[in-house]
C-alpha cells in the first residue's frame, strides 16, 4: 500500500494541476464562501444546488468543483457567526462564544483571521488523514459481508438521528421516513414495485438528486421566506486588519492540533459532522487552559478550537464515504450522489481499484484550502457586504437554480414535482421538530441497509448479526450511542417523582 | 394547550397502521427469500413506535411545545407560484417561464425597485440559460 501511496500521489498531482481544474476549485471556493457566509443557505445547499450540474462533467472538474463549494462553506459559516453572532451553519456555532465578542472588540478582522487559518490547518491536516486511513479502513471493510454493511448503515443512521435534532425519537422517525421514501419503485431483491401507486414515473424510485435538493435547499427557502419579515437588517461589525499575529499560533498549538485530531476522529464517525466536533473542540480546550473564565469574552483560543475542528471534519467524513460508502455528514451524503452520478461506487473495492481517485481527491483538498486561505485573509474587508444579501433578490435566484437541478438530471418534470413535494414536507417536518439530515441520509443508507439486511437473514437467523465479531462490535456501538443519546436527550420537564 | 407532538405522533401512528397493512400485502419471492413487504412493514413498525412514544413523552411532559404556526400567505404563494413554474417549464420555455417567476417572486417577496424587477428578472433567465446550455452543456426546456 505504501507503494500505490508514493505512486499514485505524485500523478494525482500532474492530473489535478492543470490550469482547468485549477479555476474550477477556485470558482468552486468561492462560491462555497459565499453561500456558507449567507446567513440561511449552508454548504450543504450548495453542494446540492450545484452537483446537478456536475453530471456532464469529468471526474476530476466535477470534484475539484464541488470540495472546493465544501471547503469554502465550511470554513465561510464562521464569517456571519463573528460578524453578525448568526452562525452561517451549526458547526461553526461555537465560534460565536468568542469570535463575536472579539469582534465587537473592534477586532473583527483578527476574528475571521484567527477563523481562516485555522480552518486552513483543520482542512490540510485532515486531507492528509484521509490519503492515510482510507486504505486502512478500506483494507478492514474488504472483510465485510452483509452483516457488517446492515450494522454500519444502521450505526450511521443511529448517530445522524441523534445529533441532527432535540428529540432522538423525532430523529429517528425523519431516519425511518427517509429509508421509505427508499423503498418506492422496484424491490431491490424480489423486483416487485412497491409504493409506486400504478405510476409508471415511481417506477424508478424517487431520483437522489431531486430529493436532496428538495429537502436541502428547498426546505431551506421556504423557512426563509417564512421569517423574511422579521429581517430588519442586523449590525454588522466593520473589518480592519486582516492577518493577526503568528506567535499566537505556535503558543495555542495544542488546541489546535486537538481541535484537528477531533474534527477528524468525529467526521469520520458515520452520520456525525462537524457540530459535535466544533463543540467537543471548544469544550476540550476549555476544560484544559489555565484561565477558562475567558472563554467567552472574546478570546483567540476559543476561535481557533471551534474552527480547526470544524474544517478538519472535511477530510474526516469523507474516510466513510470512499471506504464504506457511508456519508460522514450531509455534505458527503450529497458528494455520494455526485460520485454516483460518475459512475463510481464507493465502497472497499473502490479504494482497492481506485486509489488515485483517493490521491485526487487529496490535492484537490489542499488547494482548495490553499485558496479558501487566501480568499478569507484576502477578500475579508468584503465580507460584510455578503452579508448584507438582498433576500427578496437572492431567494427567487435560490429557486431557480433548485428546479434547473432538479430538471436536468434526468430532464424529467417529474423530478421538479418531487422535489417540490418534498421540499414542503421537508419543511412541515421542519417546523414540527423533525430534524431533516436523518431523512436525507436514511433515503441515502436505505438502499443499502435492506438488501444486505435480506440477504443477511435469508437462511440465516438474526444471531448472525452477533455471532459475526466485527458485526457484533458495531452493533454494541449503536446499542451504546442509542444509550447514550437517550440519557441525554431525557424530554425537559418530565414529571419526576418526589 | 395543545402540544405539538400530538399531531405529529398520531399522524405517525395513523401512517405507520395504513404502511403495515399495504405492506403485508406485498407478495413473497419464493419460499425461502423474505417478503418485499418485510422492510417496508419492519420501517412502519418502527415509525408507530416513534408516533406512539411522542403522545406518551407528551402527556408525561409538564410545559407543553406549542403547535407552530405557519406564515400561510407567504409560503402557499411560493408554493402556488412553484407548482405553476414546474408546469409552464416545458409549455412556455425555461427563458420566459423563468423570468415571470422571478419577477413574481421578487414582488411577492416585498421587492418595488422598478429597474430591479425588470432588469433582474431578465438577466437571470438569461444568465442561467447561458450558463447551462453553452458551459455545462445541460439542455434546458
Amino acid at each position: 500500500m505504501e507503494l500505490t501511496i508514493f505512486n499514485e500521489v505524485p500523478q494525482a498531482f500532474l492530473q489535478i494541476f492543470t490550469f482547468t481544474n485549477i479555476m474550477w476549485i477556485f470558482l468552486g471556493t468561492t462560491v462555497g464562501i459565499v453561500f456558507g457566509a449567507a446567513p440561511g443557505l449552508t454548504a450543504t445547499t450548495a453542494v446540492a444546488l450545484f452537483t446537478p450540474v456536475t453530471f456532464y462533467m469529468p471526474l476530476e472538474i466535477s470534484f475539484s468543483f464541488l470540495l472546493g463549494i465544501y471547503c469554502g462553506g465550511f470554513y465561510a459559516g464562521s464569517i456571519p457567526a463573528i460578524l453578525i453572532k448568526t452562525p452561517g451553519a451549526p458547526g461553526n456555532a461555537a465560534t460565536v462564544m468568542d469570535g463575536y465578542p472579539m469582534a465587537r472588540q473592534g477586532r473583527a478582522g483578527d476574528a475571521l483571521g484567527y477563523s481562516v487559518i485555522s480552518s486552513w490547518l483543520g482542512g490540510t491536516l485532515s486531507a492528509f488523514a484521509l490519503l492515510i486511513f482510507a486504505p486502512i479502513i478500506g483494507a478492514i471493510a474488504l472483510k465485510f459481508g452483509a452483516p457488517e454493511y446492515f450494522a454500519v448503515g444502521v450505526l450511521g443512521l443511529v448517530c445522524v438521528a441523534g445529533v441532527s435534532g432535540g428529540s432522538l425519537l423525532k430523529g429517528i422517525a425523519g431516519a425511518l421516513i427517509g429509508m421509505l421514501l427508499g423503498t418506492i419503485g422496484m424491490d431491490p431483491i424480489g423486483g416487485f414495485p412497491r409504493f409506486t401507486f400504478n405510476s409508471i414515473y415511481m417506477m424508478g424510485g424517487i431520483a437522489l438528486i431531486p430529493a436532496l435538493v428538495g429537502l436541502f435547499a428547498v426546505t431551506e427557502v421556504l423557512a426563509k421566506v417564512e421569517i423574511l419579515h422579521l429581517d430588519s437588517g442586523q449590525l454588522i461589525s466593520k473589518v480592519t486588519s486582516t492577518v493577526p499575529d503568528l506567535r499566537e499560533y505556535w503558543t495555542n498549538k495544542w488546541i489546535l492540533i486537538k481541535g484537528t485530531i477531533i474534527g477528524i476522529i468525529i467526521g469520520a464517525i458515520p452520520g456525525t459532522g462537524p457540530t459535535i466536533a466544533s463543540w467537543l473542540s471548544y469544550n476540550e480546550a476549555k476544560r484544559t487552559s489555565e484561565h477558562p473564565e475567558k472563554f467567552g469574552t472574546g478570546i483567540s483560543e476559543g476561535i481557533m478550537a471551534s474552527e480547526s475542528a470544524n474544517n478538519a471534519v472535511t477530510g474526516g467524513a469523507l474516510i466513510p464515504l470512499i471506504t464504506l460508502g457511508v456519508p460522514g455528514d450531509t455534505v458527503t451524503a450529497v458528494l455520494l450522489s455526485a460520485l454516483m452520478i460518475q459512475g463510481l461506487t464507493p465502497g472497499p473495492m473502490l479504494i482497492r481499484e481506485r486509489f488515485d481517485l483517493v490521491a485526487m481527491l487529496l490535492w484537490m483538498l489542499l488547494i482548495a484550502n490553499v485558496f479558501m486561505l487566501a480568499i478569507g485573509l484576502l477578500g475579508s474587508k468584503f465580507f460584510p457586504y455578503v452579508l448584507k444579501v438582498r433576500w427578496p433578490i437572492m431567494l427567487p435566484l435560490v429557486m431557480v437554480l433548485c428546479v434547473t437541478g432538479g430538471y436536468d438530471v434526468n430532464s424529467s418534470l417529474f423530478d421538479v414535482k418531487m422535489l417540490i413535494a418534498l421540499g414542503f414536507i421537508g419543511f412541515v417536518m421542519m417546523k414540527f421538530g423533525f430534524p431533516v439530515p436523518p431523512v436525507v441520509l436514511g433515503l441515502i443508507l436505505g438502499p443499502i441497509i435492506e438488501p444486505n439486511l435480506r440477504r443477511a437473514l435469508t437462511g440465516a437467523t438474526p444471531m448472525v448479526f452477533l455471532t459475526r465479531p466485527i458485526s457484533l462490535i458495531i452493533i454494541i456501538l449503536t446499542i451504546l450511542s442509542v444509550t447514550y443519546m437517550t440519557r441525554k436527550m431525557k424530554p425537559v420537564g418530565t414529571k419526576t417523582k418526589n | 394547550m395543545k402540544d405539538q407532538d400530538v399531531y405529529s405522533g398520531s399522524v405517525l401512528l395513523l401512517f405507520s397502521l395504513w404502511g403495515v397493512y399495504y405492506s403485508g400485502k406485498l407478495p413473497h419471492v419464493t419460499t425461502t427469500q423474505l417478503s418485499s413487504g418485510f422492510f417496508p412493514t419492519l420501517l412502519f413498525a418502527g415509525l408507530g413506535l416513534c408516533g406512539a412514544g411522542l403522545i406518551y413523552q407528551s402527556w408525561i411532559r409538564q410545559e407543553k411545545k406549542a403547535v407552530p404556526g405557519f406564515y400561510w400567505s407567504k409560503i402557499s404563494s411560493m408554493m402556488v407560484l412553484f407548482i405553476i413554474y414546474a408546469f409552464t417549464l416545458e409549455l412556455l420555455g425555461f427563458r420566459l417561464s423563468t423570468a415571470v417567476f422571478v419577477f413574481a417572486c421578487m414582488f411577492i417577496l416585498g421587492e418595488r425597485k422598478p429597474i430591479n424587477l425588470l432588469t433582474i428578472p431578465l438577466v437571470t433567465s438569461l444568465g442561467i440559460f447561458y450558463l447551462f446550455s453553452k458551459i455545462f452543456r445541460i439542455v434546458l426546456p
